[in-house]
């Protein structure tokens, strides 16, 4: 199966089960979970199903194209189901069928793992899904966003694609994954994860991504000031992304660390609190 | 007569929790059940990952047991002088509906007893809910609407008493007589009765009890590892972490190519039980072997999918290793060690080299202060130099559980002494409660003097843990700076440790010192390790007055406090502790108002009975205990040696208490008693706070 027939593939089971087949956000995210149609979804009372590609920049983990796992850029599959249905880990299971799995020539496990995003202010409780020893989704019970207790409760499931497909067609390495038929993963991606890690760990200027953190954080403050959530959030995601920048580059010390995340988190509770209060209105 | 069964269907239930609610939950039924008036042969409780299991042999009902009990007055007020019911028993009796013949006497209360006119199996449809409802989670969550909260979502139940289903509700949940058997090899599965249980399962591939997977998984792994000549190497806590992830186990042996055996054989140990739950193959117990076992959930089907996709991931987890180790050894442990100012240890309390340099200097004067010859001294401070270097390497970033090992594992390589190799692993222990304890003397001293510094600088900053909040762990590190003390025949006092690192603190931290002449933070760690010593010998099963007597001398010496609260708790039937404690709280009361005031002892105003309890108490005090216990290296000796004189001392005390009156007239003989009182209560004082004893 091509990676793009398993994004079709994900896609159409998904719409099949009521899920709004959303499109990726256009700023840098570390995870699906920072796209406004899981965190802004997932607070509040109303019911919500949505499923989209997410493109997740974690710079710390790129490698050069080196590693045959790790990247700096990856693509997420992200489903929210809310509230979480009674039978989610069967349709978790029946997605894997729909990829071609015969499920019992494979081991599939829930082991727990209980998943945490400080800058969101996040948590859940779950398991990261692994097939044959490869950990391929992470599923979760959100049971906190922006600092605040969850109900209805969603579940949110998070399949690594270039993990699904590298499996799905025996490749050794995420850049020999086939695309399509005749173009590969590395023939896209390849170069630019050279460049984004030259970048990240050699050229990016520290001094000046200091600055845009001061700037972003400035700004979001004053969009938040304004009422004005989602605008204060994307310059909370740019902030993330500084944060992330900047940690690659080394240049984070323990003790700022977590004083940083604090900065983060406080503009996005100030998001998740002006939405709940409106949706309370 | 028929069997109980009661499943409760969840989604997968961490492995780690499973143990503790397969013991809470028979605990907690038994009392239950036993307390709802029904009567079992035998009550067994079962867990796999997606089951809590409760299966009582044989259960019966018993109405005459069916009772709740309800509390009445006190004997005394519900009885008159003349021995009638009062008013308070008799408004009792009447609420509950009882008569004066039914009443119960116990404990110097009245109960009455009433039957509960319920069907039995109305009965174990209330009781049953609650015993699974409560079971203590470290953990728990909420699911779909967010109504209830437990460990992870039920999504089926099934109660059976024989052939009949006990109608229940737990969470969203209505009990029936329908399981389902492994994942992907079964559908639904009807129940008849109760006695089929365990045998359907079974046919279904479910091996519901952990006892019955952890036979099936041990016997399978040996047999498999014999047959490429090796044993299979359990690491700790993986046995039971699979008997808790499974339903039904089967291990494959699998490959992994033999290049792979030259990086450290923690790393490879650690990749595998850690991020993959393998289990290591080892050919004699040292060399590992280029073969795995890994898991898969059901029975033996796709071995040859299975493996490829373990063995995938873990050659790619292995790639990463291998990359970092191979960068790792373009610079020595010893060149990394400035790179240290790189990493910071706390912000005002700089970075890791900084704490290296106080650790450096801290080893260097306990080295001194326990009188440590040349070598073994300078072997411990090569390892304090040395401990955190690995802190900078690739391997360790990545894998930081592997913290020291990978230390030990490049000192080995770049030809450091094998002393200071073992030290540079061995300083992090104990990391918990019940872990082990340094075998190596330059890992003792350099971990009691890493904790000691931590605590040192925290505690000088103002960061000390309060109420439930410690985010540095100081607490652990309190108790493992005590383990460490007691693991030893060290006689090093408390006192003696705060005074050393107050000391390397004013010299190398005079910038972020709280206030050099502030003694509070140094006091108020005294109270903290005093706390901490206090729990570790809870731990150890002392009651706390015999820890409060124990620990009161000072200086406070942890293996000594051990020692005393050893014997204290050995002697308890013995009539000389009693007259020990019953005679320190009389000098107690007695000197209470005197104290401090310092009389003066005139011999010869004394009566007999006080003089021959002067001299034993100037004979005893000549021995010197005190520094016969602090120099000698042998805390047991200098115990033994005190508690005999005390015990010999005793009776002259207890006679000159009977015969003597301390407070009398005479103001020259007065003092002079109180005067010997308190000599001998100060003799007392060295070896435990007697009063403390509830005698």
């Amino acid at each position: 199966m091509n990676f793009q027939d398993l994004i079709f593939t994900l896609e159409n089971y998904w719409a099949q089960r009521g899920c709004v087949i959303e499109q990726p956000y256009d700023l840098e995210v570390g995870a699906g979970t920072m796209h406004p149609a899981t965190f802004f979804r997932v607070l509040g009372k109303r019911p919500w199903r949505t499923a989209f590609v997410q493109p997740s920049r974690r710079p710390a983990d790129g490698r050069f194209a080196q590693n045959p796992y790790r990247v700096y850029r990856h693509y997420q599959y992200q489903v929210i189901l809310k509230p979480s249905p009674t039978d989610v880990q069967d349709l978790y299971l029946d997605s894997l069928r729909a990829m071609g799995l015969d499920l019992k020539e494979h081991d599939i496990r829930f082991e727990e793992d209980n998943w945490e995003s400080p800058t969101l202010g996040a948590w859940g409780t779950g398991w990261q899904v692994t097939l044959d020893g490869l950990e391929i989704t992470q599923f979760t019970y959100f049971q906190q966003a922006g600092g605040y207790d969850l109900k209805p409760i969603s579940a949110e499931l998070t399949y690594g694609l270039e993990r699904l497909a590298m499996y799905l067609q025996g490749a050794r390495s995420v850049f020999d994954v086939r695309w399509q038929k005749d173009v590969r993963y590395g023939d896209i991606h390849r170069a630019t994860e050279v460049e984004w890690c030259q970048y990240a760990f050699h050229q990016a200027n520290p001094d000046r991504l200091w600055e845009l953190f001061r700037l972003y954080q400035e700004e979001a403050g004053h969009c938040n000031e304004q009422g004005l959530v989602l605008p204060a959030y994307e310059y909370a995601l740019k902030l993330s992304h500084t944060f992330n920048l900047l940690d690659a580059r080394g240049a984070v010390s323990v003790a700022q660390r977590t004083d940083l995340i604090g900065r983060i988190r406080q503009i996005v509770r100030e998001c998740a609190r002006q939405t709940l209060e409106r949706e309370n209105v | 007569m028929s069997d109980l069964l009661f499943e409760v269907g969840a989604e997968e239930i961490p492995a780690r929790f499973l143990a503790l609610a397969q013991q809470s939950l028979r605990e907690r039924a038994k009392r239950a059940l036993e307390g709802g008036g029904f009567l079992f042969r035998e009550l067994e409780s079962w867990v796999t990952p997606r089951r809590l299991i409760l299966y009582a042999y044989d259960l019966d009902f018993d109405p005459a047991r069916a009772v709740v009990r309800k509390k009445g007055p006190a004997t005394r007020i519900a009885f008159g002088e003349d021995g009638r019911p009062t008013p308070a028993l008799l408004g009792f009796l009447r609420k509950e509906g009882g008569e004066l013949s039914q009443v119960i006497h116990q404990d110097e209360y009245i109960y009455l007893e009433k039957r509960i006119e319920r069907q039995p199996l109305e009965l174990l449809a209330d009781l049953l809910p609650p015993i699974v409802s409560g079971l203590p989670f470290a953990k728990s969550m909420r699911w779909g609407e967010g109504l209830w909260s437990f460990v992870r979502p039920v999504r089926w139940l099934v109660a059976l008493w024989g052939r009949e289903v006990v109608p229940l509700h737990l969470f969203d949940c209505q009990s029936g007589n329908t399981t389902f058997g492994l994942r992907f090899f079964s559908g639904t599965i009807h129940l008849d009765r109760a006695e089929e249980y365990r045998t359907t399962l079974e046919d279904h591939f479910v091996l519901v009890s952990p006892a019955e997977r952890r036979e099936r998984l041990e016997g399978s792994v040996e047999e498999l590892a014999h047959e490429v000549g090796g044993e299979p190497l359990w690491p700790e806590g993986l046995l039971d972490e699979l008997v808790f992830l499974h339903e039904y186990p089967t291990p494959f042996r699998a490959t992994f190519p033999e290049r792979y055996l030259e990086l450290p054989k923690d790393v490879l140990i650690t990749v595998m039980r850690h991020h993959q739950k393998h289990l290591p193959i080892t050919e004699d117990g040292a060399e590992l072997l280029p073969y795995f076992f890994c898991f898969r959930e059901g029975p033996a089907l796709g071995e040859e999918i299975v493996v490829r996709g373990n063995q995938e991931a873990l050659i790619g987890r292995l790639d990463d290793a291998e990359l970092f180790f191979a960068q790792d050894q373009t610079i020595p442990l010893a060149e990394r060690v400035c790179r240290l100012s790189g990493i910071s240890f706390q912000e005002k309390l700089g970075t890791l080299l900084d704490k290296t340099d106080r650790l450096c200097a801290l080893v260097h004067t306990l080295g001194q202060t326990l009188v440590w010859d040349e070598e073994a001294r300078s072997c411990a401070e090569r390892t304090a130099r040395l401990a955190k270097a690995d802190l900078t390497t690739a391997l360790v970033i990545e894998l930081p559980e592997l913290q020291g090992i990978i230390g030990r594992d490049y000192a080995q390589r770049q030809g450091e002494l094998p002393e200071v190799a073992a030290g540079i692993a061995d300083h992090y222990l104990p990391r918990y409660l019940q872990d082990r304890l340094p075998t190596s003397e330059s890992g003792w001293l350099v971990g009691l003097a890493d904790r000691l510094d931590t605590l040192g600088a925290f505690f000088a900053i103002g960061l000390e843990p309060t109420g439930s909040a410690d985010p540095f762990a100081l607490r652990r590190a309190g108790q493992g700076l005590l383990s460490l003390l007691l693991g030893k025949e060290s006689n090093l006092s408390l006192e003696t440790l705060l005074a050393q690192e107050a000391q390397i603190l004013e010299e190398f931290g005079k910038s972020w010192l709280l206030s050099q002449t502030d003694t509070a933070p140094c006091d108020r760690l005294f109270s903290f390790l005093e706390g901490r010593l206090r729990f570790l010998l809870e731990e150890k099963g002392f009651a706390f007055e015999v820890i409060s007597a124990a620990i009161a001398p000072r200086p406070l010496i942890p293996t000594q406090a051990l020692e005393r609260a050893e014997r204290i708790q050995r002697e308890w039937d013995n009539p000389s502790l009693e007259q020990l404690a019953l005679s320190a709280k009389r000098m107690k009361n007695i000197l209470r108002t005197a104290n401090p005031e310092i009389f003066t002892l005139q011999p010869e105003s004394l009566e007999p009975e006080a003089q021959s309890l002067l001299e034993a108490v100037l004979r005893t005090n000549r021995l010197d205990y005190s520094a016969c216990g602090s120099m000698s290296n042998q805390p047991a000796a200098a115990c033994d040696a005190l508690w005999s004189a005390l015990v010999e001392l005793s009776p002259k005390v207890s006679l000159f208490f009977d015969q003597v009156l301390v407070l009398c007239e005479d103001r020259l003989r007065r003092e002079s008693h109180l005067a010997l009182l308190q000599k001998t209560q100060k003799l007392f004082g060295q070896f435990a706070d007697f009063s403390a004893l509830p005698f």
